[in-house]
């Protein structure tokens, strides 16, 4: 699979290519079940999931969500 | 990498290629004694955030609510069937030294100025009880004067 369809793809259906490259169910669509998925899996640690989660308190990634 | 480069090379091949083998990343861990691991607090907005937090097996999760003084602590089995363990906990705050020595302080000086009342009370009715029992002697001498 060149960059190219890759990014097709990923232009298309964004979830469909993540799904597939991280295993996730197809009908598993919340959020946090898919981080609970992907840490049960041990695809991610906790540390990774709390860098994540307190995203939402840094001061640029709210300049950027505004 | 350093776990990788200890194993042998076939057996480096095989859990390369294995798909029963869970997906082999740079953060893959050995693994160890069973222990909780935990990790710093995590600023939440209500209880229901904690309670909704993803928590790996194995794992606990600390939590502060920035809306009210509780920590909520989150905690995962071992297993991935295992209910998770939620606990809540109220933030009481205790008095420091300095602000106990203070009350006592300042408790201290209140009782010695009211034992000092008291006694000045006290001292001023002895006082009056004398006056008094001066008069009326002095009373009964004059009258037994007159009377004669």
């Amino acid at each position: 699979m060149n960059l190219l369809s890759l990014y097709q793809q990923m232009k298309a259906n964004p979830m469909a290519v993540l799904q597939s490259r991280y295993q996730i169910p197809p009908n598993m669509t919340n959020p946090n079940d898919i981080i609970q998925h992907l840490l049960n899996s041990g695809q991610v640690s906790q540390a990774q999931v709390n860098r994540a989660m307190s995203m939402r308190n840094d001061p640029m990634v709210q300049q950027l969500m505004r | 990498m350093k776990y990788l480069s200890s194993i042998g090379s076939e057996r480096r091949k095989i859990m390369a290629y294995n798909p029963y083998f869970p997906y082999y990343s740079q953060q893959y861990q050995p693994q160890q004694s069973q222990q909780i691991q935990s990790t710093g607090l995590i600023s939440v907005r209500s209880i229901d955030e904690a309670m909704r937090y993803p928590v790996a097996p194995g794992n606990s999760v600390t939590f502060k609510d920035e809306t009210a003084p509780y920590v909520y602590t989150k905690t995962m089995g071992f297993s991935q069937f295992d209910r998770p363990v939620f606990e809540k906990y109220r933030i009481i705050k205790e008095e420091t030294e300095e602000e106990t020595k203070e009350e006592v302080h300042h408790e201290c000086g209140c009782k010695s100025l009211k034992s000092e009342v008291e006694q000045l009370k006290k001292r001023v009715k002895e006082i009056e009880d004398e006056f008094i029992e001066f008069i009326s002697a002095n009373e009964s001498k004059s009258d037994g004067g007159a009377s004669k």
